[in-house]
C-alpha cells in the first residue's frame, strides 16, 4: 500500500518549522507584498536582508532552497528577455521592428527577475519547513472570513480532505490500468499530434470510471448515512497560536509597513 | 512456451525513502502446457511476481527466460513478449474504455501483424469463445454492459492475441458459484489446447481441484513448489496451520477426530470420494 | 448534469482534484507524455462540464495547489498563473454548459470548451503579463507567445473531453445530457 507523497517537506527542528503553519502562510503573504513593493535601493536590501535571514532560520541546507530556482533558470532568462525587448522607452538601444532593446527594459527586467526569485525562495521555504496536511489544514481555517460572502467553506474543507484520502487510491488504481493496458499492447507514440493523444485514451478512460465509480459509491454509503452538508460534522480541535507565532506575524507585517514607508 | 525464473528479486522504494523487498530470490521452473496455480496471503508478492513475468517490470535482480530468452535482456523484442504472455489482472472490467465491444477486443491486435478480415475473425472467436452472440454484441457499449458480461469482454479482449501463456490474478474472486465454474471450465479447455496457465488464486479447491503445479509465497519468498497435491500435503502437515486447507482435507480432519481415518493423500474432492467408497465397501477392514 | 445531488457532485469534485495530482504523476513514467498532454487541465474541465461552475472553480484552484504542495509539480514558479488558468477553465466551462444547449451533446460539448480554453489562455496570459512585466507592448506579447506555444493542448482536450464524457455517460455514471425517449 502507498503512502501519500511528501512535496518538499524537509524534515527538521529550526524556529521555521515549528512555527504554526497559519502563521507562515499569512507571513508568506506579506512579505510578497513587501517584495513587489520595493521599489528604491533600501527596499531591495530590506528584502533581500530579510529572505536571507528567513533561509538562516530554516536551518536547510543552501543548495535545497535554491534548486527550485536553478530549474527555472531558462524561464527567468526568458522572462528577462521579453521585458528587456518590449518595454515601450524612449531611450532604446537599438530597434529591429517590434523589438526595442533598451536600458529601463533591461532594468524592468533585473527587477522582474529578482521578484520572481525572492517569491520562489519564500515560497520554497514555506514548502520545506511545513507538511501538506498541515498546510492544508491551515489553510481551511484560514479561508473561514469567505463564509460572510457566501463560500460554503465545511463543504470545500470536506471536499479537500476527501480528496486527500482518495489520493493513493487513485494512484493504485491509476497503476494497475496502465499495466494492464500496456499488457494489452497499448503504445504511446506516434509522430502525428492527433493520433498520439488518441494512444492515450486507453488509459484516461478507464482512470476516469473508475474514480467517478468511487465517487459514487463514496456518495450513496455518505448519504445512506444521513449526511446532508458539512456544518454539522464534528470539528476538529484548533491548536492555539503560541507568543512566538505572534511574534513572527507581527514582524512580518511590520516589514511590509516598513517597506511600503520606503516607496 | 516454458518458463525459468533464476534468482529474481524486486525491491522498490516508499516516498519517505525506505525500501521494501516485494520478491526475494525466487527461482522455479514451469512446463510448456502447464496450469500452475499461485497462492500465499494479501501482500506476498503474488502480483509482483505476474508483473514481472508479463514484462511489466524489471527485476532489481534475477533473470526470467520466457523459451530459453532472458525478457529482460536489451534487444529483447517486447512486442513479440505482448503477444506471447497474456495477463488478466483483478476487476479486469476496469480496463474496458472503446466505443464498441469489436474495438475493445480489438485492440491487442494492433501490432500483431493481422490486419483487416483477419482481426475481425480472430475478434469473432474470441467472443464466441466467451459466449457472445458476435453479431449482437459487437457495436454494443463495453461500458453499457453487466458486471458479468464485462468481465467476459475483458477475458475476450486477452485471449484474442493468441497467448501461448495466460496469467490470471484472482480471477474468480467475487464470482458466483456458476461463474466460477464457466470460467474454470474455460481455462481448463484453452490448457488443454496447449496454453500455459498461470493463476493466482486465494480459492483451495479451485487450485485443487484444476491446477497440477503449486508456487506457495509467503513474504516475498517461495516457500514451497511442486505437484499441487503433494503440496497440500505438506502444507496441511504445517504446524502453525498458516496455510488454509481444502475442503476435502478439512473432512478429513473432522473424520478423524470422529475415530474414521482416511489416508492423507486426501486432497480433492474425487480422492475424498475414492477414499470413502473404499472405506464404505469394506475394502479396508472387514 | 443538473440532476445529480449535491453530495455526490461534491465528491466528484473530490475526486477530480485527487486527479489533478495522479494524473500527472501517471503519465509521468510514459517517455512521450510530457507537457504536450497537459494531464491537469483534463479532470477541472470535466469537473466544470459535469459538476457545475462552482465545483468547477474549486478544482481549478485545489487540483494544482494539492499537486505542488504534494508532489511538486507544477513548481512554485509557475504555480499562480497555473492557478488562474485552471480555475477560469473550470468556471468558464461550468457556466457554458448551463448557457448552451443545442440538443447536441457533442456541439454543447465542443463550445464549452473551446470559450472556456480561449478564455482560460487569455486570462492567465494576462496574469503573467502582470506578474512578469509592466510595460503596455509586453502584455500583447505575452499573450500572443502563451497562445502560440499552447493550441496543440486545445487540440487534445477537444479528443479527450468528450470521449470520457461520453464513457461516463455509457457506464450510468453520470446522467444522459439529452436522454433518449
Amino acid at each position: 500500500m502507498r503512502s501519500l507523497p511528501t512535496g518538499q517537506y524537509l524534515p527538521g527542528h529550526s524556529f521555521l518549522h515549528q512555527l504554526d503553519a497559519r502563521v507562515k502562510i499569512l507571513g508568506l503573504f506579506l512579505l510578497m507584498a513587501a517584495v513587489i513593493g520595493a521599489s528604491s535601493v533600501q527596499g531591495y536590501v530590506l528584502v533581500l536582508m530579510v529572505v536571507a535571514i528567513c533561509i538562516q532560520l530554516s536551518r536547510l541546507p543552501l543548495r535545497c532552497v535554491f534548486a527550485s530556482v536553478r530549474r527555472v533558470c531558462w524561464f527567468l532568462l526568458v522572462i528577462w528577455l521579453m521585458n528587456a525587448l518590449f518595454f515601450a522607452a524612449e531611450d532604446a538601444l537599438f530597434s529591429w521592428g517590434i523589438f526595442q532593446l533598451s536600458r529601463g527594459g533591461m532594468r524592468q527586467g533585473f527587477r522582474v527577475v529578482s521578484n520572481v526569485v525572492l517569491i520562489l525562495l519564500l515560497g520554497n521555504l514555506l514548502t520545506m519547513t511545513t507538511l501538506p496536511t498541515q498546510v492544508t489544514t491551515a489553510l481551511e481555517s484560514l479561508i473561514k472570513p469567505l463564509k460572510l460572502i457566501g463560500v460554503p467553506t465545511e463543504e470545500v474543507a470536506m471536499i479537500i480532505s476527501v480528496a486527500i484520502q482518495f489520493i493513493p487510491t487513485l494512484m493504485e488504481e491509476a497503476e494497475l490500468i496502465k499495466m494492464a493496458q500496456i499488457a494489452r499492447g497499448a503504445r504511446f507514440e506516434s509522430k502525428k499530434l492527433a493520433e498520439r493523444a488518441a494512444s492515450f485514451l486507453p488509459l484516461v478512460v478507464p482512470i476516469f470510471i473508475s474514480a467517478f465509480r468511487r465517487a459514487e459509491e463514496l456518495a450513496l454509503a455518505m448519504e445512506a448515512r444521513g449526511y446532508r452538508n458539512a456544518k454539522n460534522r464534528t470539528k476538529r480541535k484548533k491548536e492555539p497560536l503560541e507568543r512566538h507565532d505572534y511574534g513572527a506575524l507581527a514582524v512580518c507585517a511590520l516589514i511590509c509597513l516598513v517597506q511600503f514607508l520606503l516607496r | 512456451m516454458s518458463i525459468q525464473i533464476e534468482n529474481l528479486s524486486y525491491k522498490y522504494g516508499q516516498p519517505a525513502g525506505e525500501k521494501v523487498e516485494a520478491l526475494q530470490d525466487i527461482s522455479c521452473a514451469i512446463a510448456a502446457g502447464d496450469f500452475v496455480g499461485i497462492m500465499g496471503h494479501t501482500g506476498c508478492g503474488k502480483t509482483t511476481l505476474i508483473q514481472l513475468l508479463a514484462g511489466l517490470r524489471a527485476p532489481t535482480s534475477g533473470r526470467i527466460y520466457i523459451n530459453g530468452e532472458d525478457i529482460n535482456a536489451k534487444g529483447y523484442d517486447r512486442n513479440r513478449l505482448r503477444q506471447t504472455v497474456g495477463v488478466m489482472f483483478q476487476n479486469p472490467e476496469y480496463q474496458l474504455f472503446a466505443t464498441t465491444v469489436e474495438k475493445d477486443v480489438a485492440f491487442g491486435l494492433k501490432y500483431s501483424g493481422l490486419r483487416g478480415q483477419e482481426v475481425t475473425a480472430r475478434v469473432r472467436w474470441a467472443l464466441e469463445t466467451m459466449g457472445f452472440d458476435f453479431e449482437k454484441v459487437r457495436n454494443q457499449s463495453p461500458l453499457a454492459l453487466s458486471g458479468g458480461e464485462k468481465r467476459r469482454v475483458a477475458i475476450a479482449g486477452v485471449i484474442a492475441i493468441r497467448p501461448q501463456i495466460l496469467i490470471f490474478d484472482e480471477p474468480i474472486a467475487g464470482l458466483d458459484p456458476y461463474s466460477r465454474e464457466n470460467f474454470l471450465q474455460f481455462v481448463t479447455q484453452m490448457n488443454q489446447a496447449g496454453t500455459t496457465i498461470i493463476m493466482v488464486s486465494h480459492n483451495m479447491e479451485a487450485l485443487a481441484e484444476y491446477t497440477q503445479h503449486l508456487l506457495v509465497l509467503e513474504k516475498g519468498r517461495l516457500i514451497d513448489a511442486g505437484p499441487t497435491r503433494e503440496v497440500f500435503i505438506r502444507l496441511k502437515q504445517r504446524k502453525d496451520g498458516a496455510f488454509g486447507q481444502t475442503a476435502a482435507q478439512k473432512i478429513v480432519t473432522l473424520l478423524a477426530e470422529r475415530e474414521l481415518k482416511l489416508p492423507p493423500a486426501v486432497v480433492t474432492y474425487g480422492d475424498l470420494l475414492a477414499a470413502l467408497k473404499h472405506e464404505l465397501t469394506g475394502g479396508g477392514r472387514g | 448534469m443538473s440532476k445529480m445531488s449535491s453530495v455526490k457532485r461534491s465528491m466528484l469534485t473530490a475526486v477530480c482534484i485527487g486527479l489533478c495530482v495522479v494524473l500527472p504523476m501517471a503519465f509521468h513514467s510514459i517517455p512521450n507524455a510530457g507537457s504536450i498532454l497537459l494531464p491537469m487541465h483534463i479532470p477541472v474541465l470535466l469537473c466544470g462540464l459535469i459538476c457545475g461552475w462552482s465545483f468547477g472553480l474549486l478544482c481549478g484552484l485545489a487540483g494544482p495547489l494539492l499537486s505542488s504542495l504534494l508532489t511538486g509539480m507544477p513548481p512554485m514558479a509557475y504555480l499562480p498563473s497555473m492557478l488562474v488558468e485552471l480555475a477560469a477553465y473550470g468556471l468558464v466551462c461550468g457556466l457554458m454548459i448551463n448557457l448552451v444547449h443545442t440538443k447536441k451533446l457533442y456541439a454543447d460539448l465542443y463550445i464549452s470548451l473551446v470559450v472556456a480554453l480561449i478564455a482560460g489562455r487569455i486570462v492567465a496570459g494576462v496574469a503573467r503579463a502582470l506578474i512578469f512585466a509592466a510595460g503596455r507592448y509586453s502584455m500583447a506579447a505575452w499573450i500572443t507567445s502563451y497562445f502560440v506555444t499552447s493550441w496543440p493542448g486545445l487540440v487534445i482536450q477537444l479528443i479527450f473531453i468528450p470521449a470520457i464524457v461520453v464513457a461516463l455517460m455509457k457506464a450510468r455514471l453520470i446522467p444522459e445530457r439529452y436522454p433518449v425517449r
